[in-house]
Parts: C-alpha cells; sequence; structure tokens
C-alpha cells in the first residue's frame, strides 16, 4: 500500500545541466514511514543528489534533466514550490554553518515558522519544541558561531525540525564531526526517530558509525542501488560492499576474513558485542592457548637520528579571545617518524601543528620552535615552507588556478625556482598521486578526493623535509582516505617526516609510528599506537575510542591472554596462528 | 562592517531599544563632526567608553579585532598632520603659537609636497583626529555588540522591505565568516610561498591576485547555499512573524534624554562657547 511509505520513487534518473552522464540512474525506492534508512556508497555515487532529490532541491533550486516520479508525502516534488516540500521533508546539508541565518539559537530555530507567518504563540511553541529535541534549549540565548561542531549540526537540524517536517533527509551529517559531535548527532536523530516518528535518511560512507541507529541500508554505486535491506542482510554482501567503496565495520572485516578462510561459518557481526560473544565461546570452549606476541612494527619505531627534527620547547599561545589553547607543550619529532596528533576538537591539535609550520606564532615569549634546526619564531615564511609542508582540512581552500598543473606549480613559482626544475618536479607530483590524467582539468571539477590529493601535491612539490596534514579524512569516503595515507607512508619510507591531525583511529593504527594526544592544550599520552591504545581509561578523558578492533581485543584479553591488536590484518593472522592447531570449523 | 558580532547579555545597554542606541550614535556622530579639539573629545570618549562598560563589551577582543583600524588612523593622522601649517586653518587657538614650526619637514613651494612640517597645532589635529576616529569605530563596535541581527532587520523593515531589510543584516553577519574564511585561504596561500612583501606596487598587486579567486569562490558558494538554506525554511513566503516587538521603556526614555541633553549642552558650548573649535 503507497499510503504507507513516506518517500516514493519510481524510475528516477537526474544529469545535472551541462553534465552528460546522468549522476542517478533508474532509482527505484520506498521508504515507510518512521523508517531510518542510511544511504551509502564512495565519494561521487550519487548519495548527495539523491538526498537533494527527496528534499524537492532538486528540480526546484537545482536544476537538471529529471525522469520518473518522486512522491513525498503523496506531493509529486515536480508539483510543489520548494517552501511547500520543506513542510514535508527537510534537508540537512553536511557544512551546518550554510543553515546560520541569525545571530542567536533561538531566532535561528524560529526562522522558519516565522517565514510562514504563524501566530506568535505557535512559532514559540514549535522553536520549543526544536529546541528541545535537540538538546539546545540552553543554548538558545548563544550566537551560533560559537556552538561546536556538533551543537550546530543540531541547531541545523533545529532549524530544520521547527518546520514540522515528517521526513528528516540528511546529507552526510557527521562529516565534519568529531567522536563527540558525531554522536551527539546520532543521538538526536535516535530521539526524533524514536519519540515522533519521524522519518530519517542519512547519507555517509561508513557503517560503522550508522550500526545501532539505521534500520535499513542502501548501497549506492555510480548512481544506481545495488544494495537494499537490513543492515545484518546488507553486511552479509562483502562484495558488493566492497566494490561500492563501503567500509565494513573492522570487527565485520576480521570475521568477514575468517570466513573466507573458512575458519568461521557463522553470519557476520555487526557490532563489537556480536564479535565478542563468536569469539569468546570459541575460545572458552576449545581452551585456546595463545603465544607470546611481538609484533614487529614496534621494532622499527626507535628514532635513529640524535637529534631531533623538531623541537618545540615551553610553548604557549592564547588566541585573541582568551581562549588558551596550547598551555605549555615540550615536545621532540624525530626525522623519519609518522606522527599522528589525536584529541577532541578544541584540544590544540592544529594549533600546534600550525606553530610548526610557522603559521602561527607563540605568545609566550620563551617558547622555542626548531624545525630541521630553523628558529620557526623567526625565520621568514618562505624558509619555512622548504622545510615544512602543510595540507589544510579544506583543499578548496588551498586551490587558487583553474588548471591542476598550475596549482601544483604555485608554490614552486612563489619560490622562485627555475622552469625546467618546476616541469620535472609537477611531472614527477601528478605521477605520483594519479592525477596525470586530470593535469589539465579544472580542479574544482573533480572530487573532493582528488581536490585533496592536488593540495596534497602542490605541498609536495615543494619537496619538505617534513609533511603535515590535517585532517586527511573530512568529507573522504575510505579508499580515497586510505590512498592518501598510503602515499604519506610512502614518503615516510623515503626518510620524510610526517605529522597528521585525525580522529580516525584505524588509520593511526594502521599507518602512525607514534601517537601524541592533546587534551586542553597539553599533551595527555606519547607512545606508539599501541601503548597510547592500551591505556582507553585515560583516552576516555578526551573522547577517544580506540579501533574497534584494538577494542575487541581488549576486551577479549579478559577471557584469555591475546594481546592489544591495532589492525584487522594484525588480528586476522595472529587468530589463525593460533588457532590453526585448534579445530579449523570453530561451531 | 561588523568587527565585534552581537552577543547575547542582560546588561541595561542591551536591553535598550536599538532606536535609543541611534539616537546616541547619531549624538555622537554630530558631535565628532563639530569637535575638532581633543580635551572635549576626551569626555565624550569617557562617556563612550562607560556606555561600553554598561554593555559588559570585551576590550581586549575589540582591541584584538579593531586593532588595524587604530594603526590606520594613527596612521592617516600623521600624514594629515604635516599640512597642518596654515594658521587659516585655526580660528580659537593662536594663531601664532599653533603654527609653530617644530620640524621642517619640506619648505614652502616644495613641489608636489608644498609646505609640511609638525607644528603645535598638526599635534593638536592629529590628537583630535585619532581621538574622533577611535570613538567612532568603538561606537559602532557597542552598537553591533549589543544590538541582535533580528532587532536590526526588524528596525529596517520599519522603513524596507522585509525581503531587503533580511539581505542587509545577512550582509552584517556575512562579514565575520567572511573574515574567518578569507584569513584561511591567506595561512593556506602562506604554506605554500605566497607573500606580498614585495616593494613593488606592481609586485604587490599580482601577488594578490591567486588568492581574490578563492575568496570569490568561497563567498559566492557561501551565499549560494546560505539562499538555499533560507528558501527551504520559507523565507520570502509570507509577511513573517515578528517575534520580538521593539518597545520604549522608561530606560530608554531616560537614556534618550540624557543623550540629548549631553548633545545639546555640547553643541550650545561648541556654537556660543567656541567649545571644542581650533
Amino acid at each position: 500500500m503507497n499510503e504507507d511509505y513516506s518517500i516514493i520513487l519510481e524510475d528516477v534518473t537526474f544529469t545535472y545541466e551541462g553534465s552528460k552522464k546522468p549522476t542517478i540512474k533508474n532509482v527505484n525506492l520506498k521508504i515507510k514511514r518512521g523508517e531510518i534508512v542510511s544511504i551509502l556508497g564512495k565519494t561521487g555515487a550519487g548519495k548527495s543528489t539523491l538526498i537533494y532529490i527527496i528534499g524537492g532541491i532538486i528540480p526546484n533550486y537545482i536544476h537538471g534533466d529529471l525522469s520518473g516520479d518522486v512522491i513525498i508525502e503523496g506531493l509529486n516534488t515536480r508539483e510543489y514550490s520548494l517552501y511547500e516540500i520543506a513542510q514535508h521533508v527537510g534537508v540537512v546539508m553536511d557544512d551546518p554553518e550554510a543553515h546560520i541565518v541569525s545571530s542567536t539559537v533561538w531566532e535561528d530555530v524560529a526562522f522558519g515558522p516565522c517565514n510562514l507567518g504563524l501566530p506568535r504563540d505557535e512559532v514559540y511553541e514549535r522553536m520549543m519544541f526544536a529546541l528541545e529535541a535537540t538538546r539546545l534549549t540552553e543554548l538558545k540565548e548563544r550566537n551560533p558561531y560559537n556552538l561546536s561542531g556538533g551543537e550546530k549540526q543540531s541547531l541545523a537540524i533545529a532549524g530544520i525540525l521547527a518546520m514540522r517536517p515528517k521526513i528528516l533527509a540528511l546529507d552526510e551529517p557527521t562529516s565534519m564531526l568529531d567522536p563527540l559531535g558525531r554522536r551527539r548527532v546520532y543521538e538526536v536523530l535516535k530521539d526524533l526517530n524514536r519519540k515522533f516518528g519521524i522519518t530519517i535518511i542519512l547519507s555517509g560512507h561508513d557503517i560503522e558509525v550508522i550500526v545501532g541507529l539505521a534500520d535499513r541500508i542502501v548501497v549506492m554505486n555510480e548512481g544506481e542501488l545495488i544494495l537494499d535491506g537490513p543492515l545484518s542482510k546488507v553486511l552479509q554482501e562483502t562484495e558488493s560492499l566492497k566494490k561500492a567503496g563501503v567500509r565494513l565495520p573492522e570487527v565485520t572485516r576480521l570475521m568477514a576474513l575468517l570466513k573466507e578462510k573458512g575458519v568461521w561459518k557463522g553470519s557476520l557481526p555487526m557490532t563489537l558485542e556480536e564479535a565478542y560473544n563468536y569469539l569468546a565461546k570459541v575460545f572458552t570452549r576449545k581452551k585456546v592457548l595463545f603465544k607470546p606476541y611481538q609484533p614487529e612494527k614496534e621494532k622499527l619505531v626507535k628514532p635513529t637520528a640524535t637529534e631531533p627534527i623538531i623541537k618545540i620547547r615551553r610553548l604557549r599561545h592564547t588566541y585573541p579571545n582568551g581562549v588558551e589553547a596550547l598551555k605549555g607543550i615540550d615536545l621532540d619529532i624525530y626525522p623519519g617518524e609518522y606522527v599522528a596528533f589525536i584529541g577532541q576538537n578544541g584540544s590544540g591539535k592544529t594549533t600546534l601543528a600550525r606553530h610548526i609550520a610557522g603559521l602561527l606564532k607563540p605568545t609566550n615569549k620563551e617558547a622555542e620552535i626548531l624545525v630541521a634546526s630553523l628558529d620557526i619564531r623567526k625565520a621568514r615564511m618562505r624558509e619555512i615552507v622548504r622545510k615544512v609542508g602543510y595540507v589544510f582540512q579544506i583543499p578548496e581552500h588551498q586551490i587558487f588556478h583553474s588548471i591542476t598543473r598550475e596549482e601544483i606549480e604555485f608554490g614552486l613559482k612563489n619560490l622562485e625556482f627555475p622552469k625546467n626544475e618546476i616541469d620535472r618536479k609537477v611531472n614527477e607530483i601528478l605521477k605520483m598521486l594519479g592525477l596525470e590524467e586530470f593535469k589539465e582539468e579544472w580542479p574544482l571539477s573533480l572530487d573532493r578526493g582528488k581536490r585533496f590529493r592536488i593540495a596534497l601535491g602542490s605541498i609536495l612539490a615543494i619537496d619538505p623535509e617534513v609533511i603535515i596534514v590535517d585532517e586527511p579524512t573530512t568529507g573522504q569516503d575510505w579508499r580515497e582516505s586510505l590512498y592518501i595515507c598510503k602515499i604519506l607512508k610512502k614518503l615516510n619510507q623515503r626518510g620524510k617526516t610526517v605529522v597528521i591531525i585525525t580522529h580516525e583511529m584505524d588509520l593511526v593504527a594502521a599507518f602512525a609510528t607514534r601517537v601524541i594526544v592533546l587534551c586542553k592544550g597539553r599533551i595527555l599520552l606519547d607512545g606508539t599506537p599501541r601503548e597510547v591504545f592500551s591505556k582507553p581509561e585515560i583516552l576516555e578523558k578526551t573522547w577517544v575510542q580506540p579501533p574497534q578492533i584494538t577494542r575487541l581485543s581488549q576486551k577479549l584479553s579478559k577471557l584469555c591472554a591475546i594481546p592489544t591488536m591495532l589492525t584487522v590484518d594484525e588480528m586476522y593472522d595472529y587468530l589463525v596462528e593460533n588457532l590453526k592447531e585448534v579445530e579449523m570449523t570453530w561451531f | 562592517m561588523v568587527l565585534i558580532e552581537y552577543e547575547a547579555k542582560d546588561t541595561i545597554i542591551h536591553r535598550l531599544n536599538p532606536v535609543s542606541k541611534i539616537v546616541w550614535l547619531g549624538g555622537l556622530g554630530l558631535l565628532l563632526a563639530m569637535y575638532l579639539e581633543p580635551q572635549p573629545l576626551i569626555i565624550v570618549f569617557a562617556w563612550e567608553v562607560f556606555i561600553g562598560c554598561l554593555a559588559g563589551i570585551s576590550w581586549r577582543k575589540l582591541l584584538s579585532r579593531a586593532w588595524w583600524a587604530f594603526v590606520a588612523s594613527i596612521f592617516g593622522g600623521i600624514i594629515v598632520m604635516f599640512w597642518v601649517v596654515n594658521p587659516e586653518q585655526f580660528w580659537r587657538v593662536p594663531r601664532d603659537l599653533a603654527c609653530k614650526t617644530l620640524i621642517q619637514l619640506t619648505p614652502p613651494g616644495t613641489p608636489i609636497l608644498g609646505h609640511t612640517a609638525i607644528t603645535y597645532g598638526g599635534l593638536i589635529w592629529f590628537t583630535a583626529g585619532v581621538l574622533r576616529i577611535t570613538i567612532a569605530i568603538i561606537a559602532a563596535c557597542i552598537f553591533t555588540f549589543s544590538v541582535p541581527l533580528s532587532d536590526l532587520t526588524s528596525l529596517w523593515s520599519m522603513f524596507l522591505p522585509y525581503k531587503l531589510s533580511f539581505i542587509l543584516t545577512s550582509g552584517l553577519r556575512f562579514y565575520p565568516v567572511m573574515a574567518e574564511k578569507t584569513q584561511d585561504i591567506i595561512t593556506a596561500a602562506k604554506s605554500r610561498g605566497w607573500d606580498i612583501t614585495s616593494k613593488n606596487p606592481v609586485k604587490r598587486v599580482k601577488a594578490i591576485y591567486p588568492i581574490i579567486f578563492p575568496i570569490v569562490r568561497e563567498a559566492a558558494d557561501l551565499a549560494n547555499r546560505m539562499a538555499l538554506a533560507a528558501e527551504m525554511r520559507a523565507f520570502g513566503v509570507k509577511r513573517p512573524t515578528r517575534m520580538t516587538t521593539l518597545k520604549f521603556t522608561p530606560s530608554d526614555i531616560f537614556f534618550i534624554m540624557f543623550n540629548v541633553f549631553i548633545t545639546g549642552t555640547l553643541v550650545y558650548l561648541w556654537w556660543f562657547c567656541g567649545l571644542g573649535k581650533l
């Protein structure tokens, strides 16, 4: 019965104006009232376009060739204006700041109902409802720009919620947020669905983050729906998910590998608890004796150089608004290290990294920052950039030209390199980053992953000794994040010192040789990933969780002598090695 | 241009009707246009600082945001000061004293520059000029700090169509966001060896070119997204509900009357006693 459905898409195809290829192809989708549906797929799969189609933004605001029917709460989106559709379906974009229209939280939430000309009492009632539902009541007098990332995204949801839509469509709502912000947004969405029966559709890249939230998963690849069903069912389709660039939860990946090996015959787990229950049963039943484990990686991390390449002493920084971002940092980083700065937003990671790159100056006189013997406090920017390269979180801020090749040349030209040297370096970088076929293209016409590679390439062309990359995974799909980390690893193996700032703990575990945890402007922990992730109770202070596989091994260690594991591959090898003498088929 | 954004506070100044604050700004503007002597300007400055304190403004934040405006006013004031050498520029201050040369820069008849020097009158002129600009900047900051954009929209919509008044307030809101994004873009360019330290003006202009492109793109993108966000929330569909009504309270009446009194007194003293004239 069509009346049961909030959203009906029948044979929908959409081609953007000026594009030859359709972004969405023959999509048929029906979503029931009160469902939470997650649309997954890699960058460019068509997720955002599908959200815009559901929200009526296409064809009402963004134009192109739309065929098929889009019925939202019984309304054909072609026949109604955007504001009429907006009262049934609210769209929340990935950048919450784009939603802010007022100077206080409450005014921002009341903006929509006010525009509908509703009586003041009703506007007030709707505003209070939206504020309460998104847990913003106490912040209602605040300036929206002074909220945290998670609070801003909640405000964007509140603003839409005040329009009383029956459906919320969210385009990568947590791509810019830290783990705490993500958790807040998901809790709000869960509440809205449970208490008010609001249908929720959200797009993203990762399954791990939506486990426990979404009832149903829709997977897209190259504009088509390739999988649709409950999470537990979709998760079993590991090959299709892999093809679609969807990152599986680490525990699912581990069990899938064991399944491939023929060791595991049951269904794949979705959560850490499920995986734990499966493995705990085996370990206790079979009484497995685990061998001592000395991971190879740790043997390599001892610095060979005696002199640090980055030496920081007594570094403090207070921003003009009075926020004390760094409270006396002492740090040595050695040549050839691959360091990850982790911690909650506002912990001081970026501020510290920007000091190393000379983009910020310490606010105390006694601070000392030396990079490759260069005194960063006194050096000119032109000298610093030859020693330290800094890649920004938002690649668009670092793109100044209309052709990829020119973009990579930019830094070299600024530093007045000879023409033949520029040509040689640019060709080398284009090849290394797989950008050769895009060298004459407009960087902004490429997907976010390629844009990030261009921004990275423009820094690498200068050939600095230290490379700092701020959030290489923001807004990227898993494959692209992995690609960038592998490039950085290659450079690291060639002797470059790499510093990354990230919230993705599995990447930290897989690539970094050293982890520095920052909390409230101080270094909370410093050590190898295994050392750092072995202290979850300290990490909790800064809302950092070790990778899922690490948490699984730590949970299992209470049952048996399994050591702290960092990656899926490591855990898989270890389990296979230790279980080969045990009966291979566990159940 | 907003140097300090609105901050919701429950101070006496925040609670005032924006019209009262506009009356204060108007009076201040009149006095700044009339007064050329530093001493009475110090009284105006003290009154303004008092209002700023009542509003709970962060002077540290103000200084950090507006330092460049103060520096520019000092720089501009110094330049203008060099040409204050003509006795006819003074009415009240004894002309001999005002034009007494302390340091001669270029003698009379110098081509292009003419006569330039540092005089007593020039120093007075300079001090008053810097004070006037400082007072104007601080007043603008107190105003934007204590008046929410919605009140401004309501105020403007008394005289302008709602859509236009919303666009005006959005423009004000746009500034701090774009200022932050511009700073990010400049920092990103610096990290690739970009700078504008060249003394050659042609090179300086050419150096600015690459950063203009992303700034314009960011501005267009932000404007487009804001427009979409507003449209999704039914902007312009109907005459909007006003959640706040601008009311006049006894405090407003007192504030306006007090300001009218101070402004009136100072205008009277200027007109009849020559106070503030050089």
